[in-house]
């Protein structure tokens, strides 16, 4: 399933020569937007970016990153819910007090709307099918 | 009006009416409950809720040299083996030795309708006749003999909503409870629920077939701490509540889609069991009962803050369509209700049972004996 992510790379001298970005780009089908960069080639530096892709495809896109040196940490983590498992039961709708997560009344089903969570993970213990979990935790 | 009887011939014969509850109700405001008693012939119901007294018999067969297991456990889940040599209770909210509240008794219980398999460890004394001491392997459910479930209280008939007037949060079986009362939940499929719509137990009892984690099983008995009541609030409104039954099914007919595990967050686990009853119209009174909709069926708000028998009562009566709308009013302020069971499978379930009645794969039983009603309440002293 397609996801977005923040993440913050920090590049080291020789990391920072690398045409990461293009590789992420062209090799794991990954969607770009820059929020924030400070970089100088051959000195290093940082960028934040918002990653858009498959699931399987940015954890891969980020693993190569660190193989080549840069530094990864995901900024906000995100809340996936797997439709296929949840039994809509509404056990999460109790302690998401952001309405992120809510029963729709009339199909009595669940439904999850990303805009408004503030991943604060209460739903992720709270579930009874383990079917919300933080990504990259 | 009708008997039991003239009500399958009719499915036999493809000709019987059936609805589900929520069906029913709309008829009923429609045309009445005397139209609607003569039109419908059988009314089906549902539940899918976490339900702790529950678990299962299994039989592994025997292991050549013969072993009288006095110890068993499955992916580390201990199971009860103080019964014959190869039998085993699994029960599902029992925790794993290893990953704690993760996993239990519940899961395993899911992984083997899953068709997966799981891994056995039993131990033993040793005799003349059972001289092997121990057997590590994986079992399925399709290699083993009889897998019953039998769960010795489902279905609760009601059951009170729940908020926290504490200043913690607290976590419990009826799901996390935000502090100052910041949510409601509650655990019925109100209107839809089984035994909800038959509170005077008129057709249930021993021997009523009922669809059962997607098999079709029994009651077998009344269910621990079975105590129905039909009573009056001061204001003279009418709660019905306590009943519960004992039941049984043949695990290998079940299906994941209607028996889930459940992990209690701070809780334990417990088992999502999927419950249907469908009804036969016998009379008027039946469907008046059977069409009461989710503006006339009523529960309690209790504090859970308070774990004693006696925990104080919140509101004495709020109706199920007041709990699903959302919100309800508690203590001069409007808090975010929660359910805990599923509606979206209730429906799935009394549809499904719907399908199988019209269709004559599912025929209704008479009971062979009611349940035993005059049983009082009991504490434990100590
Ligand atoms: S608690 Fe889990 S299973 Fe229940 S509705 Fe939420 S996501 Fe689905
Ligand atoms: S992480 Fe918090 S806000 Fe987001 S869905 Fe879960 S409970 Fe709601």
């Amino acid at each position: 399933m397609k996801r977005s992510v923040k993440v913050l790379l920090r590049f080291d001298q020789s990391s920072a020569s690398e045409p990461m970005i293009y590789y992420l780009a062209k090799d794991y089908d990954i969607v770009f937007s820059i929020l924030q960069a400070d970089i100088r080639p051959g000195e290093g530096g940082r960028t934040i970016l918002e990653l858009t892709g498959e699931e399987e495809d940015i954890r891969r896109g980020l693993e190569y990153a660190a193989s080549k040196g840069v530094s990864v940490k995901t900024l906000t983590k995100a809340i996936v819910w797997d439709e296929l498992s949840c039994v809509h039961c509404g056990t999460c709708t109790a302690v998401c007090t952001h309405q992120a997560l809510s029963m729709d009344p009339e199909t009595a089903m669940l439904s999850f709307n990303n805009e408004n969570c503030v991943v604060c993970e209460m739903c992720v213990s709270a579930c009874p099918t383990n079917s919300v979990r933080t990504d990259f935790a | 009006m009708k008997t039991v009887q003239e009500i399958n011939e009719k499915i036999k014969s493809g000709t019987a009416v059936v609805m589900t509850a929520e069906e029913v109700i709309s008829l009923v405001r429609e045309q009445g409950v005397s139209e609607a008693a003569k039109k419908v012939d059988v009314v089906t119901t549902g539940t899918f809720s976490p339900m702790c007294s529950s678990g299962a018999f299994l039989n592994f067969g025997h292991a050549e040299p013969l072993i009288r297991m006095s110890s068993v456990s499955l992916n580390d889940v201990s199971c009860y083996a103080g019964l014959a040599a190869v039998d085993c209770y699994l029960g599902a909210t029992e925790l794993s030795a290893t990953k704690g509240m993760e996993y239990g008794g519940a899961n395993v219980i899911e992984e083997l309708i899953a068709g997966n398999r799981v891994h056995l460890k039993a131990r033993s004394y040793g005799t003349d006749c059972y001289p092997r001491l121990e057997i590590e392997t994986d079992v399925c459910l399709e290699d083993m003999n009889q897998c019953i479930m039998f769960n010795p209280r489902n279905a609760y008939q009601n059951y009170s909503a729940s908020s926290n007037t504490s200043e913690r949060i607290i976590r419990t079986y009826m799901g996390t409870l935000l502090p100052r009362c910041g949510n409601v939940t509650y655990a019925t499929a109100g209107e839809l629920s089984p035994l909800l719509k038959d509170p005077e137990l008129r057709t249930i009892g021993i021997g009523t077939r009922i669809f059962f984690g997607g098999a079709q099983g029994y009651v077998s008995w009344e269910g621990t701490q079975c105590f129905p009541s039909i009573t009056a609030d001061s204001e003279g409104y009418e709660h019905i509540g306590g009943a519960t039954i004992a039941v049984t099914g043949d695990m290998k007919k079940m299906s994941t889609e209607f028996i889930r595990a459940a992990r209690m967050d701070g809780y334990g686990i417990s088992l999502f069991v999927g419950i249907g009853i469908p009804y036969p119209v016998l009379d008027e009174d039946m469907m008046r009962r059977l069409s009461a909709s989710n503006e006339e069926l009523y529960t309690e708000v209790y504090d859970y803050s308070v774990p004693l028998r006696s925990r104080p009562v919140l509101r004495e009566r709020v109706s199920y369509a007041e709990l699903r709308s959302g919100s309800i009013e508690l203590l001069g302020k409007t808090v975010p209700t929660a359910p805990m069971s599923s509606l979206k499978k209730a429906r799935d379930i009394a549809a499904l049972l719907k399908k199988q009645v019209s269709e004559g794969s599912f025929l209704l039983s008479e009971r062979v004996a009611p349940l035993q009603l005059d049983t009082v309440k009991k504490g434990l002293k100590g």
